[in-house]
């Protein structure tokens, strides 16, 4: 597996947590804290092709699997989907909650997810693309999660990442920033807007994204240089319009001032 | 207008590409160029970087402490109900 984002933007004892918290055993939380290691505190480069000992046990249990018997099979299957759900099931809640704003519903979606992977690990052809299996089926979920309820809001950009104390006017700048992106985002397609927040905020690959998107490398990556000129055009839109409303705010106070 | 779009959409797609993949090195030294004169494009490659900073700036998502036993419970009942 190319990327292994559950291990990727906290430190090991953060993540080492929630691992455990996953009802994982030791050989997963000693794959995800493998990762840590080789990767602190950032993403793995794209590229990195080494699988770290929970991709490794995962890879073995699903080859057992595909030799055990059928009537035998369920078992084993609820086991590989748990290590599944001890490796990435942070990175889809956060994909989930990104891109539907309501977080118990990311819960109940991330659910569903492992839910459906219990039940399609069958179509899980190679164990190495797991990681984009699980977003593939996350995506579909959500995207028909969102067409059934037309939620089209997002997550606000709270300035709380990055680690450190920021001051005051920096997190009045992330806040503004977020509010922008949050309106550009969702004023883009549907699509689009997946497909950017995968590659760019999940950091698929291009291998890895069109398999979530269920689509060719090719498709994926038309789909994904729409989105970046949609975002751009729905951005610079957005600032124009806050700018107008800035000068329309201040209008009255400048007016009022001038009457003192 | 259209002559323009014409003129620049390709090296908009290149710039977006260049975000993910390694171009060619015909591509890289065309759209090098281009970049050199053409500040609208310029101007594009900027708001492309900006935008992808923006966005891997989010921050990540807490899980419930209880999502593990959820679905622990959920895929227990799917066992159950498996074939």
């Amino acid at each position: 597996m190319k990327c292994l984002r559950s291990a990727t933007r906290l430190p090991p004892e953060a993540r080492g947590d929630d691992v455990t918290a996953g009802g994982g055993d030791a050989s997963q939380d000693t794959g995800a804290r493998a990762c840590c290691a080789a990767y602190p505190g950032r993403a793995r480069p794209r590229g990195a092709s080494f699988a770290t000992t929970g991709e490794r046990v995962l890879v073995r249990d699903v080859a057992l699997l595909r030799a055990a018997p059928v009537t035998q099979d369920q078992a084993a299957a609820r086991a590989v989907v748990e290590q599944l759900f001890a490796l990435h099931h942070r990175e889809i809640y956060t994909y989930l909650n990104r891109m539907l704003r309501e977080e118990e519903l990311a819960a109940d979606l991330t659910q569903e997810t492992f839910i459906k992977a219990f039940r399609a690990l069958d179509s899980l052809e190679d164990p190495a693309r797991a990681r984009a299996w699980l977003y593939q089926i996350a995506s579909r979920t959500a995207l028909d999660e969102l067409r059934r309820r037309k939620i089209v809001r997002f997550i606000p950009w709270t300035g709380e990442s990055g680690g450190t104390a920021a001051s005051a006017e920096e997190v009045a700048l992330h806040r503004r920033l977020s509010g922008e992106m949050e309106r550009a985002l969702a004023a883009i397609p549907e699509r689009q807007r997946n497909a950017i927040i995968l590659a760019e905020v999940h950091e698929l690959t291009g291998v890895e994204l069109a398999a979530a998107l269920g689509v060719s490398h090719v498709a994926a990556r038309a789909v994904l240089t729409r989105a970046r000129e949609s975002l751009r055009q729905a951005l610079a839109v957005e600032r124009a319009e806050a700018a107008i409303r800035g000068v329309g705010e201040a209008a009255p106070a400048e007016a009022e001032e001038r009457r003192r | 207008m259209k002559r323009t779009t014409d003129i620049h959409g390709p090296f908009r797609e290149l710039l977006a590409r260049r975000l993910d993949e390694h171009l060619a090195p015909p591509e890289t030294e065309a759209l090098n160029r281009h970049l050199r004169t053409c500040a609208a494009c310029a101007s594009v490659d900027r708001d492309y970087r900006e935008t992808r900073h923006l966005l891997r700036a989010l921050p990540d998502a807490t899980p419930p402490r209880d999502l593990w036993a959820r679905t622990s419970t959920a895929l227990d009942r799917a066992l159950v109900g498996a074939p």
